[in-house]
């Protein structure tokens, strides 16, 4: 009886994302009751479409027909408060139309919620460090990506020691030279780096103002309180003003490789993007186990549970009081989610 | 317990001022003919019938047209020669005011008028979607796309020829990964060692900075041409809407509008914000598709671009 013209859901969403539907059909002749909506518990209706306002969905979840605006369209926008430990599960929503002659025709539509999903599918179960031991190897972990979605990671290493991040941000790293000594600072940038590398004059003109607008704007980190006031008083003095210019000249280039290092750190793979670059961690005493373990959201913010593994350490060293920096070499992996 | 939307809302400002403004126009009998609403320039145009008799223009000296919410005359016809007038409109305490006198024999006129529509009633009588997350295949990224009119009063109080135009869709396009993979493993190098190069300086280690150094060198004269300068340049040039509207693809009915490069971090740009379009109406309240990035395609174009910058 009724002639649709589209039925529509869209294909996937995340756990607490928005998605709609709808419905759209040719106006006839006979007279519409009321539309069924029957969706999960765990759902939630956001928002209606072409419904006169105000309106209530009841738990029995019916739309009598002469709320509608229109007899030929109704949409509505939903959310899916539950997160699911599979990467996908199929969801099925349906909506019945009711007619005055007790007919009644049902649309089923299905939607898809996904997640990213990590996993730690290679990991040492023992490592032994010697005198010889070669740093680099020491330490390597694979993790793979499955799922829809970017995982916005953070690695966690908990070895008795400290981490260290080994990519700052570029302005953090700039902040961080002024708060040097910035005399010797600046003759030593002048001196130091070797013009092999061309940077047009113009392009080095165009970061200087960015930087120094975000100086300017006390765009700092928080914890920097200390280079903050080095600023201020920097900028008050039109002499200092102009060195701070020239010191911000000199680090473009290093930036601009910079920048871009840490892009490719950042983004070692399909879908996953590190709150920092490189890791390294530091041993300063004697320990006995390394744990490691990655925290991830999604691009909405859910957060999920953490994956992680133990590692036993056995220290040869002779002198083990000596610092000893290791990297912590992460390789990643990733599965593409396939459905239509 | 209830669930979903507890809010009342008033009908939207578009169509309550509409119908003031037609309750205004009562005397000369109005009859809508068409209203459009432009998503993009945020304006509406109405077309309307208006009927002048003999009977009125006699009586009074001016025609007056009220200029609610900013709409203003815009065109004139004559309904039976179908003529466009060429009549002096003046803002006149809050009304359009036209001489009755230099009206012509005609009983019957077109009237166009245009007004401007705020960003919330806009959002209010529309409502646009696109996913957080691409779904990925190894060639493609895939975004569901979908617009459709929240609120048909407008068509229950005036008139069914209701068309809301150009209502876009912002869809942000990551494009992350296809640098990330593009960039070929010579410069790759380059880059790296000139990184530990920077860091050996910073540790003021006169050997280790020698050694950075020389492998620096030899990682140069692997990647001659490369400059960080040129490398930023191509970064920018295939991210510009001309380059990177060619690797897009769109479902009808929407059409490709604009494109416009994001750059967040410092000199790559991490996504590209795609505005896809489409037309909506009593027969189309709603409109469903996929916006197509061909990323495969786009880093082999990255690709060759920076194999020229190496060579």
């Amino acid at each position: 009886m009724v002639k649709l013209i589209s039925a529509y859901v869209a294909s996937w969403a995340l756990p607490n994302e928005t998605f709609p539907v709808h419905l759209n059909w040719e106006p006839s002749s006979a007279r519409m009751s009321e539309l069924r909506l029957e969706f999960p518990s765990y759902f939630s209706a956001v928002d209606f479409f072409n419904v006169k306002q105000p309106f209530v969905l009841l738990e029995d979840k019916v739309i009598p027909a002469d709320r509608l605006q229109t007899q030929n369209y109704f949409g509505v926008l939903l959310r899916c408060n539950k997160v699911f430990d599979d990467i996908m599960v199929e969801q099925p929503i349906r909506i019945e139309f009711v007619y005055d002659n007790g007919e009644i025709i049902s649309q089923e539509l299905v939607t898809r919620i996904v997640r990213p999903k990590l996993q730690v599918t290679k990991a040492p179960s023992k490592v032994t460090i010697l005198d010889k031991s070669k740093r680099n190897d020491l330490f390597r972990f694979e993790v793979t990506h499955t799922g829809l979605g970017k995982a916005s990671t953070r690695v966690r290493i908990d070895a008795g020691g400290s981490m260290v991040s080994h990519t700052d941000s570029l302005y953090f790293q700039i902040l961080n030279d002024l708060a040097r000594d910035k005399s010797s600072l600046i003759e030593e940038l002048q001196s130091k780096t070797p013009d092999d590398l061309m940077i047009d004059p113009a392009e080095v003109e165009r970061v200087s103002k960015i930087v120094f607008e975000r100086l300017q704007n006390s765009d700092v980190p928080p914890d920097m309180a200390e280079v903050r006031e080095i600023l201020t008083d920097l900028l008050r003095n039109e002499e200092a003003k102009q060195r701070l210019r020239v010191l911000i000249q000199s680090r473009v280039k290093v930036l601009m490789i910079a920048s871009i290092l840490y892009f490719l750190d950042r983004n070692p793979h399909e879908d996953i993007e590190l709150a920092y670059g490189k890791i390294k961690t530091i041993f300063q005493a004697e320990v006995k186990d390394l744990n490691f373990s990655v925290e991830y959201r999604d691009s909405i913010g859910n957060q999920y549970e953490s994956v992680g593994v133990h590692v036993e350490i056995e220290d040869k060293r002779t002198n083990k009081d000596k610092f000893f920096e290791v990297p912590v070499n992460l390789d990643w992996k990733s599965e593409l989610l396939e459905f239509e | 317990m209830p669930i979903g939307v507890d809010d009342a809302k008033a009908s939207t400002e578009i169509a309550s001022s509409a119908v003031s403004l037609l309750e205004k126009l009562g005397p000369y009998k109005p009859d809508v003919k068409s209203m459009t609403v432009d998503y993009l320039t945020r304006s509406t145009v109405m077309k309307l019938l208006l009927n002048v008799p003999a009977g009125i223009k006699r009586r009074v000296r001016d025609i007056e047209i009220p200029a609610y919410n900013g709409y203003s005359v815009y065109e004139v016809f004559d309904g039976e020669s179908l003529n466009k007038l060429d009549l002096q409109w003046e803002l006149k305490d809050g009304k359009w005011v036209t001489d009755a006198a230099k009206l012509p024999s005609a009983e019957k006129y077109f009237v166009t008028l245009r007004g401007a529509v705020t960003k919330d009633a806009l959002s209010e009588i529309v409502g646009v979607f696109c996913p957080e997350e691409p779904k990925k295949e190894p060639e493609h990224d895939r975004y569901w796309i979908q617009s459709g009119i929240k609120d048909m009063s407008i068509l229950e109080n005036i008139y069914r020829e209701l068309s809301i135009e150009r209502v876009a869709v912002d869809v942000k396009v990551g494009i992350e990964r296809p640098f990330s993979t593009s960039i070929p493993d010579k410069t790759r190098h380059l880059l790296e060692a000139r990184g530990r190069a920077e860091d050996a300086m910073d540790s003021r280690d006169r050997e280790r900075v020698f050694r950075e150094w020389i492998n620096y060198r030899a990682a140069k004269s692997e990647a001659k041409k490369f400059s960080p300068t040129t490398f930023t340049e191509i970064a920018r040039r295939v991210v510009s809407p001309e380059i990177f509207i060619l690797f897009l693809n769109v479902d009808e009915p929407f059409q490709l509008g604009g494109v416009v490069n994001i750059v967040q971090s410092n000199f790559i740009p991490e996504a590209v914000q795609v505005t896809v379009q489409a037309n909506l109406n009593f027969k189309q309240p709603a409109a469903k598709g996929n916006l197509t990035f061909r990323k495969k395609e786009f880093s082999d174009r990255l690709s060759s671009e920076f194999k020229d910058m190496e060579e």
